[in-house]
């Protein structure tokens, strides 16, 4: 500790030494600074840091959110996030500097510096070091340390004081000798660490969550949103959508093609003021907060980051540059020598070497006025070249040590904060680098460039937005930035050197890209590289309608009265129809037609009247997604103008709230998703108890039909009949099973197919009565007077006791349509063939019922085949053949709205 | 009106388009407990009239009829129903369709009289048994039998096979439901006059579950994308009990995929022999994921 104590007396001193001496910032000459790398950056010492918000800490806290929260929530909640989030983006900004710092990156410094800059406004200097010097006591280890550590207080610090460290050092780094820009710059990230505050909250409620399934961070998230205008403004921001950059604001928008820091997006729209409170206040105290055990550790934790920060001793420079008057080139190639003037620089070398940034150069000659240095390998770009004297470059070495190991001192006090002894992040040694005059600065190697397009490497512009380049070239005689193919509006650029041009509008009425290629050179030689902008269209996805169907249902998006009005029988197949407007009017083409939307996909969330829930992803069409049509084009008539989901069918019963989201992927793109839902309620129906008679027809030598035949047969009924999945019970009569024809009963004749309809009768009547339906299969020969017969339940035979039907194998329709008739229902109605374009022809029947209706009222869906039954076709009932796009078959007939009901009250 | 207790039913059709008349099945009596009342109550233009010995017509019983419905096409003939009460007064039964005599069906005096042969055993076990009976009648009226058969003492019957004019019958034991008490009855009729006998009580082997898988269908192609709806049913062929507990289905491929008669999952790609198992009984079919 007494070590510590004199390290900070030296401190102390030279600080009063070097008060007033500062580095010069970069001339306003140079080129931009290269874009900010997203890429994970490794330290010297193997550390792993990140680039703003693309870390644990925000993707953690960014699912810990969007657990707690559904879709609307979850649209306030991450503009909570973005606020909370917003406040200390500088703090990321500054870690993800470091390690080009590190690696000698003097645009890396200068970005570093700004930042700081940018945020010591009303920084209170003496303030802050008064709580420092307090803090550094703490720091020693000094006062009494809280019980405990923080490890079961869990996540207190969204941003860790290790990282807080590694950004106290390299400002300390950078300030060098100047007194007073250290101080503004420990003062500034003290400040900035305040701003963590909200975030530190958010994930420590998170963490307790976690660990009880308590819902503290949904509870605080509410108060904080409720005190934001966002509130209650949910559904208009959202209708809003595509008047302002989608009017989403969370921080699931994808991050830029350029691989760029991370940007809220620009929506126009203001969000919740950057803190915790309303308006940056102070946080609201009317919801769940850090747990009080933890308090005293997060305190002391603060003051220990402080301290630690403040314990840190300054390093002398030990690179001069005030000497050189001048360089004998401002451009050189690598392996180049040049000779660098000035007065003062010794007879003889001794302990000095001469730095390009902080690599030594092979030094050919040395006088007092003159030195000659061979271009080292390995560097490129901008470079200052100063004089480093070896002695003073040992002593920061030894202060360097000597803050090293104070820092392991720490490192037992951080043990509270981390839960065990560790390396609070004492970064490795750098050495000193000089600073930048007009007279010492090199270009060294081929040129080096900026080149953006609308600011990023790759990036997207709605169509008809302009393209805006942005470049900066040094160390170039000459540079040229063309268009490469016909996309886009034309470039010829070749002045000045740092520039930024609006070359016009990206015109597209598809998704195009445009690429520019800016080619510089020098002696050294040429370089080149493309950007390109991506034309797109943002559309304005939305739901325009749920229908929840059997095999028929009314529904119209217009005129809403009668939706999901034809009623749904529990346990039974059932598809949801989600119709989707694409959101696109003007024409644009995303690669499958003018207006149209691909690859819209999309779940839902069942609601069971126990309240449980479910999520639904059995979707029907195609590669389970669809094409949105604008709401001009959405055909109910075609299947997969809609996005179809099969619905779970033993756990349909009751009333069911179903939610809907459609989306295309990646799921949050702007105007690319929306949700909606609707209630209906699936009713109990009665059961059918079916006697299964398979005919072995030795008449005409047709073999009989099995009992895969009779379920083939029972498929057609099971899917237009309202009956449940379940609710056709198959039973077999013994002795029964199988039997034949006799020689009165000769199918190709309609007497007959009466008398073994009369035979099964007389059977029928010598068993128990339950209320069966016999029905007896028959070979499907094409020869056979009929396809089907049935007696007329109660209507006609009013005390005939049973239900009977014959059937020729596998014709479904058939099967449902005698099984309609035991339970009393007639035919159709004939229609005009050549009036209905549904109908191919009609023939005339006996047991007609006027009343019915002959045409399906509206569109069908055969759930299990998952095909589609237009309006306007002949229902099971009549005698008619269907006209379904062309092809013509007795067996497509459908069952219309008046048969469903009609049946669900004999049933 | 008379309490009747003993019905005929009548299964016969009516050419409406010929001068054929009516023809019907010869009537068996059966005990049944109708609403007589209302079906003399209700309004009809055919008729089954009673008539006695001095050929009075002592009662008119309303027929129901009508067209078969036909899938599609038309029919000739009116498939008639009704039910005619055994009155020993009877010595014919005329039948009028709108007032006009369709068929008249002349009761013979002659005593009937039927005896089953075969010797039942206690407990049957083979697959099938030839049963055998004969018949005392004086008239040379062509007589009719039927077959039926109990597994519970008589307490519900079934008919074995069809109506026959032989003195015999091959009865298939393997689709009988078994039971302790079963019985067999052969009953005779001349087309009127009806006579009946049970044969003694024998055993019968209780049969398995019978066990159907509806959905899927056996050798149906079915899309890996799709989840496969699978629904099964079983009964107890020997009560007619419907079992709706213990069902487990099994895929070849995909192992246990789960219980209940109703099921709902997807498959995974490849052939698969789907088992629904029931107690100890089962059934299987075989589908193709794609």
């Amino acid at each position: 500790m007494q070590q510590l104590i004199e390290l900070l007396k030296r401190l102390f001193n030279a600080i009063l030494l070097l008060f007033g001496i500062g580095k010069k910032k970069p001339g306003d000459s140079e080129p931009e600074p290269p874009p900010k790398d997203r890429e994970f950056r490794e330290l010297p010492d193997g550390t792993k840091l990140s680039a703003p918000y693309d870390n644990d800490e925000v993707r953690q806290l960014l699912q810990a959110v969007h657990m707690v929260s559904d879709n609307k929530e979850r649209f306030i909640y991450d503009t909570v996030l973005v606020s909370a989030l917003e406040g200390v983006r500088p703090l990321f900004e500054l870690y993800d500097l470091i390690p080009r710092i590190w690696a000698g990156d003097s645009a890396a410094e200068s970005e570093f510096n700004r930042i700081i800059s940018d945020h010591s406004e009303g920084v209170n200097v003496q303030a802050y070091e008064q709580k420092a010097d307090q803090s550094i006591e703490i720091t020693r280890g000094e006062n009494p340390r809280p019980v405990g550590s923080g490890e079961p207080c869990g996540p207190l610090f969204f941003i860790k004081p290790d990282r807080l460290f590694s950004i106290q050092q390299t400002a300390i780094l950078l300030a060098g000798s100047h007194e007073k820009k250290h101080q503004y710059n420990l003062a500034t990230i003290d400040k900035l660490w305040d701003k963590t505050l909200c975030p530190d909250l958010f994930s420590s409620l998170a963490y307790q969550d976690q660990l009880d399934g308590g819902h503290r961070l949904k509870e605080r998230l509410r108060i904080q949103a409720e005190q934001s205008e966002y509130f209650g403004r949910v559904e208009e921001l959202r209708e809003r959508r595509g008047e302002a950059n989608g009017g989403y604001d969370g921080l699931t928008q994808p991050p830029p093609d350029d691989g760029g820091p991370w940007r809220p997006p620009q929506s126009g729209l203001k969000r919740p003021a950057i803190g915790c409170g309303p308006d940056d206040g102070p946080i609201p105290d009317d919801g769940p907060g850090f747990p009080e055990r933890c308090d005293p550790i997060r305190d002391y934790c603060r003051d220990f980051a402080r301290g630690a920060g403040r314990g840190v001793r300054r390093m002398p420079d030990s690179v001069s540059t005030g000497n050189i008057d001048g360089v004998s080139t401002r451009r050189a190639c690598l392996g180049d020598t040049i000779t660098i003037s000035g007065s003062g620089f010794g007879s003889l070398q001794g302990d000095k070497e001469v730095v390009f940034g902080i690599e030594a150069a092979q030094v050919i000659s040395w006088s007092d006025t003159e030195i000659v240095v061979r271009v080292p390998s390995g560097i490129s770009g901008r470079k200052c070249i100063g004089i480093r004297d070896e002695q003073a470059e040992q002593e920061r070495r030894e202060i360097y040590e000597g803050n090293r190991r104070a820092f392991e001192e720490f490192s037992e006090g951080a043990s509270v904060c981390f839960g065990q002894p560790s390396d609070v992040g004492m970064l490795p040694y750098r050495p000193d680098s000089p600073e930048c005059h007009e007279v010492n600065v090199i270009n060294i190697g081929v040129p080096s460039f900026y080149f953006r397009v609308n600011d990023g490497r790759n990036t997207t512009v709605e169509a008809g937005d302009d393209i805006i380049l942005n470049w900066a070239v040094s160390n170039a005689d000459s540079f040229e930035i063309t268009r490469i193919g016909g996309n886009g509006p034309s470039a010829n650029i070749t002045s000045p050197m740092v520039g930024r041009k609006n070359i016009g509008a990206f015109n597209a009425s598809s998704e195009i890209t445009a690429t520019y290629k800016l080619e510089a050179r020098n002696t050294c030689g040429v370089v080149s590289k493309v950007v390109t902008v991506n034309a797109i269209r943002t559309p304005n996805l939305e739901i325009l309608g749920i229908e929840v169907t059997q095999p028929i249902q009314r529904y119209n998006w217009n005129n809403t009265s009668q939706n999901n009005s034809v009623r749904l029988v529990s346990e039974k197949r059932t598809m949801v129809r989600v119709y989707v407007d694409s959101g696109v009017s003007d024409g644009f083409n995303f690669g499958v037609g003018p207006n149209i939307l691909p690859n819209v996909t999309g779940h839902l969330t069942l609601t069971y009247p126990n309240g449980n829930s479910v999520t639904v992803q059995n979707i029907l069409n195609p590669d389970n997604k669809m094409d949105a049509q604008p709401p001009g084009s959405v055909n109910r008539g075609i299947l997969d103008h809609s996005l179809n989901f099969e619905l779970p069918v033993p756990d349909l019963k009751g009333s069911i709230r179903i939610k809907t989201e459609v989306y295309t992927e990646p799921r949050s793109g702007d105007g690319r998703w929306d949700l909606d839902s609707t209630d209906v309620t699936f009713e109990d129906n009665g059961d059918l108890r079916l006697v299964a008679i398979l005919v072995n027809d030795t008449v005409n030598n047709n073999a009989a039909p099995t009992m895969n035949d009779y379920f083939v047969s029972l498929q057609g009924a099971r899917k237009r009949l309202p009956v449940r999945e379940q609710g056709f019970q198959v039973f077999r009569a013994p002795n029964h099973q199988t039997i034949n024809t006799q020689s009165d009963e000769d199918l190709r004749t309609g007497n007959g197919w009466s008398n073994l309809l009369d035979r099964i009768d007389d059977i029928a009547d010598d068993y128990k009565d339950n209320g069966e339906i016999w029905t007896a299969l028959v070979p499907n020969s094409p020869n056979y007077q009929f396809n089907g017969l049935a007696n007329d339940g109660v209507i006609r035979f009013w005390w005939d006791d049973h239900p009977r039907m014959i059937s020729r194998s596998r014709l479904g329709t058939t099967f449902a349509h005698e099984i309609a008739h035991t339970v009393s229902i007639d035919h159709a109605p004939s229609v005009n063939a050549g009036a209905n374009p549904g109908v191919n022809t009609c023939g005339t029947q006996q047991n007609v019922d006027n009343s019915m209706v002959s045409l399906t009222e509206d569109v069908g869906i055969d759930v299990a085949a998952y095909r589609l039954m237009p309006q306007g076709i002949p229902t099971l009932m009549t005698a008619c053949i269907p006209n379904i796009s062309g092809t013509t078959n007795f067996q497509d007939r459908w069952i219309s709205i008046d048969l469903w009901n009609r049946l669900w009250n004999q049933i | 009106m008379k309490d009747y207790k003993q019905f005929y039913t009548l299964i016969g059709q009516l050419d409406t388009e010929s001068e054929k008349g009516l023809s019907h099945l010869p009537l068996f009596l059966k005990e049944r407990e109708l609403n007589f009342e209302k079906i003399m109550s209700t309004e009809s233009d055919m008729h089954a009239i009673l008539l006695d010995e001095e050929g009075k017509p002592f009662i008119h019983i309303p027929l129901s009829y009508g067209y078969y419905c036909t899938d599609p096409g038309r029919l000739s003939q009116l498939a008639i129903r009704g039910y005619i009460p055994y009155d020993e007064r009877t010595r014919a039964v005329r039948f009028e369709y709108q007032k006009k005599v369709v068929d008249e069906l002349r009761v013979s005096k002659s005593h009937l009289e039927v005896t089953i042969t075969t010797k039942i055993p206690d407990h049957i076990e083979e697959e099938k048994i030839q049963l055998e009976w004969k018949t005392s009648y004086e008239d040379d009226a062509p007589l009719q039998y039927k077959v039926l058969f109990t597994n519970n003492g008589g307490e519900t019957w079934q008919r074995l096979g069809n109506r026959t004019k032989q003195q015999q019958m091959e009865i298939n034991v393997t689709e009988l439901p078994g039971g302790e008490n079963c019985r067999f009855l052969v009953q005779v009729t001349d087309g009127y006059n009806n006579a009946r006998t049970e044969s003694r009580s024998t055993i019968i082997s209780e049969k398995p579950h019978e066990v159907m898988i509806l959905s899927p269908i056996d050798g149906a192609n079915l899309s890996s994308q799709r989840s496969v709806l699978f629904s099964g049913q079983a009964y107890n062929p020997n009560t007619g009990e419907e079992i709706t507990k213990g069902f487990m289905w099994l895929s070849s491929i995909d192992g246990e995929l789960g219980a209940g008669p109703l099921l709902q999952t997807r498959l995974s790609p490849g052939k698969h022999t789907i088992k629904l198992r029931v107690g100890k009984s089962e059934n299987s079919i075989r589908v193709q994921i794609e």
